[in-house]
């Protein structure tokens, strides 16, 4: 019998005060730790830095998604982190990536400017769908525009 | 230097608080540069126990123990010091003003467990030697006085302890003293009316914003201590709610309560007055008991059950008090929404818990009639807002603090159903306040002139 999975949403703020070829460096970084966790615990996602922002999805099993959430938790490179959604999913949208890069942006994607004010503002479980689609779209055209990041 | 193995807390695998005072103790032995001590309470953590259960409170448990130990220096100690206390104490040196901060970041971020988010709320209070204390018990203490000092004020604050908060510490133990003292007399029948004179109410009006007319009081507690003076209810009712003693205050105040109103209503002859009782979250931890002492309260007083309303706060209605609710308006009563917009502001709450009446805290008119637009503008907008939030739910609209012509005249028209506040009366006692009845316009004849 397969196993319940589940999708975790959550948005915040980034605490990187550096210039944008650092972050890109800094973003890298992060990436390549999380591929590995991600893909010991067959948990996928995608992560999108924006602006200053942070917008990171988490598909996979119950307890594997809420261990990995809980370390990202304890990490200090981000802060007011607010949870967009948390729902059981029939399948995953990012079954390919263990971690999949969005983009790495100076300015906010304006389909995404219309659910991200703050926050705080953000709770309501229609913009965590909302969120997830407009994600799985930038996905597209960012591997357009990149080479495909190495999928694990 | 002490050898012995430490004790770990079972669900956490954090320190004991006993093996944590022997390792603070042991600190103020072998370093001769003194340590710090920082307390945290998990705020209302009896809810998330009872909203997700025992098992799930363990993890949420766990989950903020690793958080406080990854925001801790490798040198702190960490110790679990009840169900929601944790105390970490650090040698000195470390930035303990800088560490709190850490640690409450990373403690109110969202904690998923069995596919629930929860998010806690947490208060740190700091104790640091060798001037708030210098041996152990003195610097816990210390710690364990600065966060009590919070818990009165506000959550999600970190505070430093200072001398004078042990001598409001003192004041409030000698209060607590004299309120239970106090209370062992109201509880016997026989000395009831001694307690009673010690204890008493005072009653507020409140009038229709269109004609002016009272329609109801509302009925506040004072207490008269005989060495102390006035003692506030602010003072009071938490240290009441706290040592368990408001099931019968509050059963006390709705017996007056019910038996002055029917005596106003008699006097002057008026069969539309209403008669408003806060309750007590406290009180609705049992009860059963509460809809005892209700039924008992109009019985005694022959005081038809439409013209008692009980006013609940938005802190209690978080409860599951669905079941309770619908207790009380079966019986007849009627129910008011106290202090809305000060704590959830939950429309749900308004929409589902069936209230008759919800009360717009004072603290949302004070700028009406400030002279900078743009400052009273906040205050207009919120007016209208909650007016119409009650328009449309077909929910009677109070407004409290009304103290002048300008706040009145714009309720008015905003279409605010009510007001209360110093520019109809301040709250008067039994006597004066039946005076002042007499010589004002009430609902009820206002209703008879213009049938």
């Amino acid at each position: 019998m397969t196993q319940q999975l589940y999708s975790i949403a959550y948005f915040s703020h980034a605490n990187l005060n550096i210039n944008n070829q650092a972050i890109d460096t800094e973003i890298e970084q992060i990436l390549s730790v999380a591929r590995q966790r991600n893909q010991a615990h067959q948990v996928t996602g995608a992560l999108l830095y924006s602006d200053g922002f942070f917008i990171q999805v988490l598909e996979g099993q119950l307890q594997e998604v809420e261990d990995i959430f809980e370390s990202i938790q304890c990490d200090t490179r981000h802060r007011n982190i607010a949870v967009l959604h948390y729902n059981k999913i029939d399948q995953r949208s990012f079954a390919d990536w263990s971690m999949a890069l969005v983009g790495i942006q100076t300015h906010l994607d304006s389909g995404l400017k219309k659910l991200l004010v703050k926050p705080e503002d953000i709770t309501a479980t229609p913009v965590g769908h909302e969120l997830i689609e407009a994600l799985v779209v930038l996905l597209g055209k960012y591997q357009d525009t990149q080479e495909k990041p190495s999928v694990d | 230097m002490n050898t012995a193995v430490p004790q770990l807390d079972p669900v956490t695998g954090l320190l004991t608080r006993d093996s944590l005072f022997t390792k603070i103790a042991s600190l103020f032995e072998e370093h001769s540069d003194k340590p710090a001590v920082l307390l945290l309470e998990v705020h209302r953590f009896k809810n998330i126990n009872d909203g997700v259960g025992l098992e799930i409170g363990d993890q949420v448990i766990r989950r903020i123990a690793q958080r406080i130990k990854t925001a801790a220096p490798a040198d702190a100690c960490v110790g679990r010091v009840g169900g929601d206390g944790f105390a970490v104490a650090v040698p000195h040196g470390n930035d303990i003003q800088a560490l709190a901060e850490m640690i409450l970041d990373l403690c109110r971020r969202p904690i998923a467990v069995h596919g629930n988010i929860v998010l806690v709320e947490m208060s740190i209070g700091v104790a640091k030697s060798p001037d708030d204390g210098n041996n152990a018990i003195d610097l816990v203490h210390a710690a364990d006085i600065a966060l009590h000092n919070i818990k009165c004020s506000r959550f999600n604050c970190i505070k430093r302890f200072d001398p004078s908060m042990k001598d409001a510490a003192q004041s409030r133990m000698s209060l607590e003293n004299d309120l239970r003292f106090s209370m062992t007399l109201a509880e016997p029948e026989l000395l009831k009316a001694l307690a009673t004179e010690q204890f008493e109410i005072h009653y507020q009006p409140l009038a229709h914003t269109e004609n002016q007319c009272i329609i109801g009081l509302e009925a506040l507690m004072r207490w008269n201590h005989p060495e102390r003076g006035r003692v506030s209810p602010e003072v009071f009712i938490p240290v009441a709610e706290e040592i368990g003693l408001m099931d019968v205050l509050g059963g006390w105040v709705l017996n007056k309560a019910c038996k002055d109103a029917a005596y106003i209503r008699s006097e002057l002859a008026n069969e539309t007055l209403t008669i408003s009782v806060n309750i007590s979250p406290k009180q609705f931890d049992n009860a059963d008991y509460l809809i005892k002492q209700i039924n008992r309260a109009l019985k005694e007083s022959q005081l038809p059950a439409e013209a008692l309303q009980l006013e609940i706060t938005e802190s209690t209605a978080y409860k599951d008090l669905e079941d309770i609710l619908a207790d009380i308006k079966s019986i007849g009563c009627q129910l008011a929404l106290d202090d809305f917009g000060t704590g959830y502001s939950s429309l749900n709450l308004l929409r589902t818990l069936s209230f008759d009446v919800a009360k717009l805290d004072k603290s949302f008119v004070e700028q009406l009639g400030n002279p900078k637009e743009e400052i009273a503008n906040a205050d207009q907008i919120m007016v209208k807002t909650f007016e119409a939030v009650c328009n449309t739910l077909k929910i009677n609209s109070v407004v409290e603090g009304i103290e002048t012509q300008t706040q009145q005249r714009f309720l008015q028209e905003a279409g605010i159903a009510c007001y209360q506040g110093y520019l109809v009366s301040k709250p008067l006692p039994l006597e004066q306040c039946l005076d002042m009845l007499r010589r004002s316009p009430l609902q009820g004849e206002y209703e008879r002139e213009n049938a």
